[in-house]
């Protein structure tokens, strides 16, 4: 019988052989402590190993308890010590957002440097630091925040597309679409869906439409100046690591980006948000995710020649997140709303960048 | 479960396979029915009693059928069963639907229950009805072996998305089946190509569609917008017959044989010969239960196109409650009848004209079945054709289009050979040839190399 079946059952023997390697192999990491012992009904011994989910640091998951427990206490230092320059100022924004709580925070990142406008006349081109209620962490890749980052403080003017005919935009696949539909051509686009602010310096892009993605962004800032760079990734890496490893990777490629272009002024944009429903569903892909994130790499901003802008308000539902009817899969825009998105873009011109 | 995920196939088979051939073979209907209730509470752990309850009321019936001594007892069993069969799959799966455009009609304020659809209760209720019916028809004897009955309808290989099996079609193997090695083997093969087809096709190429949704009728071109019905049309075909591959194949290891539920659809010239070949099982039994009890063809001409309106709407309706599934339905009842009335022949001689017709239906078809809200089928149908004047220039030009076909191009290409019949005749002709049986194990870990990452962590997996 059992000659037969190796005879008849090639296929099955050469696959169940297979597998029998595949978990000896599993099963002899996990024994010697190289892979991780992450063992469920719904997941196989190998799925470790498949997933090079080794045991030593560096390489490490973002759900490693360590990490948690190491968020936890890094997490309140990054924004309190850029608070201290902004304290002074956030009274008026606390007074202004403390009533509307949550819900506001929106419409206050807009109207700040207006009404600040009056009061001083000089701008700090600091980011500014809202105090906001607690929001709670519901995953480990953010801890509990009640901090947010708004918009930097400088003279915004209103300008028109020929103001981008310098200007260089990089990104994921929301970069994109505000290639595609925003109608603001004048400037360069390097973009690819899945980008990440791990690997965006180093992975292949698209550029202007030419998705062949045979281009590279070190090269491509090494050939040409430009005079105002704009930068939004973050939303593909949600589930990766925690806001502080998050801002770290944007700081360098910041540096990247400035040993390339000694004299160009950049702007974090921060993530747009995701629709409200599609953030109440996803204890990962929510809004506070991203304002906990857009707070960190905020802190980037150096007021001199980095600056954080949010351009949230543009498409804000009011509690925090994009217009529902705005977005099919709540992430993305629908074509026809990225010109919100260059509206908003060309009502924050900077005066000493119009030639 | 699914076939298709990790715990399937790494825990329930490996463990339901050794209990089934540890079973001596008089005993297996037990473990297949314990095995398939418990594939089935997996998903179901309320409604797996909801599934039982209509085994057993069914059984009786179908022997209280079976045992009237006139025919007046037997119709009454017969309306009784029916009945409550159609009465549990309208109230779980039609009410709601129809409460809210009956409320629209009278004008009050539409009652909402919160139901959930039982998992594959539209299969296994056909199923049912078939057996009961065929009872009736005295086609054969009520099974008196209650284990045998359930066996049939929970089966956990045809449970949740078909095929629609007849009775007859399995009994005798109920009865009594050997598994042969040979049987195994092949079965093993058909579950992985399946496997292959679900995972590195349906699953991938799903995106190129869900990319044109997400720009949304102002974000693409007629182009892009043919593009992505023809994705879909690829994606919902390789899904299905996917599903329906691996069903065969563990068939083929339990010792069943199901019957065929497709059979090259995308090679048709007509859309008459398109439902010949697609869900073949589903258009088998509303020809045998709803069109050949109307009169069929058999009562005239304006009979024939009336039977013809009821099977297709009911056939939309079938797939969903929602009015683009009645549309659905509608559209192909129109198609068959002018067919049937005027071109058939025509479509048949000219091949070549039949595939550019069906080139243009068929993914007209898709996109009717997918969107489910009509004002916005109505924009993505304007736009496929040509609706530029009403509804405006694509924002960005034919970009979309000339990005996603730099994507795509490839896999896409890969989906059209492999609906052509060509890759089952050559599996089919080198099936012994080891070559291939490597090759297969390959895509298989490939496969499951897929599941895992999505598995393990499927936010890094997120593409934005």
């Amino acid at each position: 019988m059992a000659v037969k079946f190796i005879r008849q059952c090639s296929f099955t023997w050469m696959l169940l052989l297979s597998a029998v390697v595949i978990y000896v192999i599993s099963f002899v990491g996990v024994r010697s402590g190289r892979l991780k012992n992450d063992i469920s009904w719904a997941q196989p011994i190998f799925v470790s190993l498949f997933t090079h989910d080794f045991n030593d640091a560096g390489n490490g998951n973002a759900v490693d308890d360590e990490a948690w427990a190491a968020t936890e206490e890094v997490k309140p230092e990054v924004p309190s010590e850029k608070m201290t320059e902004a304290a002074v100022k956030s009274d008026i924004s606390e007074s202004g957002v403390a009533g509307a709580g949550m819900e506001g925070t929106g419409a206050t990142a807009a109207d700040e440097p207006s009404e600040t406008e009056e009061a001083v006349p000089e701008f700090s081109g600091q980011v500014e630091y809202v105090t906001i209620g607690m929001r709670h962490a519901r995953s480990g890749y953010y801890s509990d925040f009640e901090t947010l980052a708004l918009t930097s403080d400088l003279e915004y003017v209103q300008v028109d597309n020929d103001y981008f005919s310098d200007a260089c935009f990089i990104g994921d696949s929301r970069m994109e679409g505000l290639y595609f539909y925003g109608d603001l051509r004048e400037a360069d686009f390097y973009y690819k869906p899945g980008a990440t602010v791990y690997d965006i310096m180093d992975r292949k892009l698209s550029f202007n439409g030419d998705s062949a993605g045979a281009y590279d962004l070190k090269s491509g800032l090494a050939k040409k100046q430009y005079s105002h760079i704009y930068m939004m990734v973050g939303v593909n890496e949600l589930g990766d690591k925690n806001p502080e490893e998050y801002a770290k990777a944007y700081e360098e490629d910041i540096a990247t980006i400035r040993q390339l272009q000694p004299d160009a002024i950049i702007f974090i944009i921060g993530m747009m948000h995701v629709t409200t429903q599609y953030s109440n569903a996803s204890d990962v892909f929510n809004n506070d995710n991203i304002d906990a994130r857009n707070t960190a790499a905020a802190a980037i901003a150096n007021g001199e020649d980095v600056f954080y802008l949010d351009m949230n308000e543009c498409v804000d539902d009011g509690s925090g997140g994009v217009i529902g009817d705005y977005s099919y899969d709540g992430v993305h825009l629908k074509a026809e709303y990225y010109k919100l998105w260059t509206e908003w873009m060309k009502a924050h011109g900077i005066k000493n960048l119009i030639k | 479960m699914v076939f298709s995920g990790l715990e399937f196939i790494f825990r329930f088979l490996p463990i339901f396979f050794l209990a089934y051939f540890a079973t001596p073979a008089k005993y297996r209907n037990y473990v297949l029915v314990v095995g398939s209730l418990v594939f089935y509470a997996v998903g179901e752990p309320v409604y797996v009693f909801l599934m039982i309850a209509s085994i057993l009321i069914n059984y009786f019936l179908a022997l209280k059928i079976s045992d009237s001594p006139g025919k007046r007892g037997a119709v009454f069993f017969l309306t009784l069963a029916v009945g409550i069969d159609l009465g549990v799959l309208f109230f779980f799966k039609y009410l709601n639907f129809f409460m809210e455009n009956v409320c629209r009609l009278v004008g009050a304020e539409a009652l909402e229950i919160d139901l959930v659809l039982p998992l594959g209760i539209s299969f296994y209720t056909f199923q049912i009805m078939s057996y009961i019916i065929d009872v009736y028809r005295k086609k054969y004897s009520a099974c008196r072996n209650v284990i045998e009955v359930a066996a049939y309808i929970s089966m956990f290989p045809q449970l949740i998305a078909g095929p629609i099996v007849n009775f007859d079609e399995v009994r005798p193997q109920l009865k009594s089946r050997r598994v042969r090695f040979v049987d195994i083997e092949w079965g093993m093969m058909l579950f992985v190509i399946g496997l292959v087809y679900k995972v590195m096709l349906a699953n991938r190429i799903a995106s190129l569609w869900n990319d044109v949704m997400v720009a949304g009728v102002m974000g693409i071109d007629a182009a892009a917008a043919w593009l992505g019905a023809w994705g879909y049309t690829m994606q919902i075909y390789f899904d299905f017959f996917g599903y329906s591959l691996m069903a065969m194949g563990l068939g083929y290891m339990l010792g069943f044989r199901f019957p065929e539920n497709f059979s090259n659809p995308y090679c048709a010239v007509s859309v008459t010969e398109f439902w010949r070949r697609w869900h073949i099982t589903l258009g088998r039994w509303f020809r045998e239960y709803v069109y050949i009890p109307l009169g069929g063809s058999k009562k005239g001409r304006a009979r024939m196109v009336f039977n013809t309106f009821i099977v297709w709407l009911l056939t939309g309706l079938w797939h969903g409650a929602a009015w683009n599934f009645i549309i659905w339905g509608i559209f192909f009842f129109v198609l068959i009848v002018l067919e049937k009335l005027f071109y058939l022949d025509f479509l048949k001689k000219h091949r070549i004209i039949g595939h550019i017709y069906m080139l243009l239906i068929i993914p007209v078809s898709w996109v009717i079945f997918n969107i489910t809200d009509l004002g916005e089928l109505k924009l993505y149908l304007l736009r496929m054709f040509g609706g530029a004047a009403s509804l405006g220039a694509s924002l960005g030009g034919a970009d979309k289009f000339l990005s996603l076909l730099g994507s795509y191009w490839w896999l896409f290409l890969i989906c059209v050979v492999c609906a052509t019949p060509l890759p089952m005749k050559l599996i089919r002709k080198y099936r012994s040839n080891v070559l291939l049986k490597i090759l297969l194990v390959v895509l298989f870990w490939l496969c499951v190399y897929q599941l895992t990452i999505q598995k393990s962590n499927p936010f890094l997996y997120f593409r934005f």
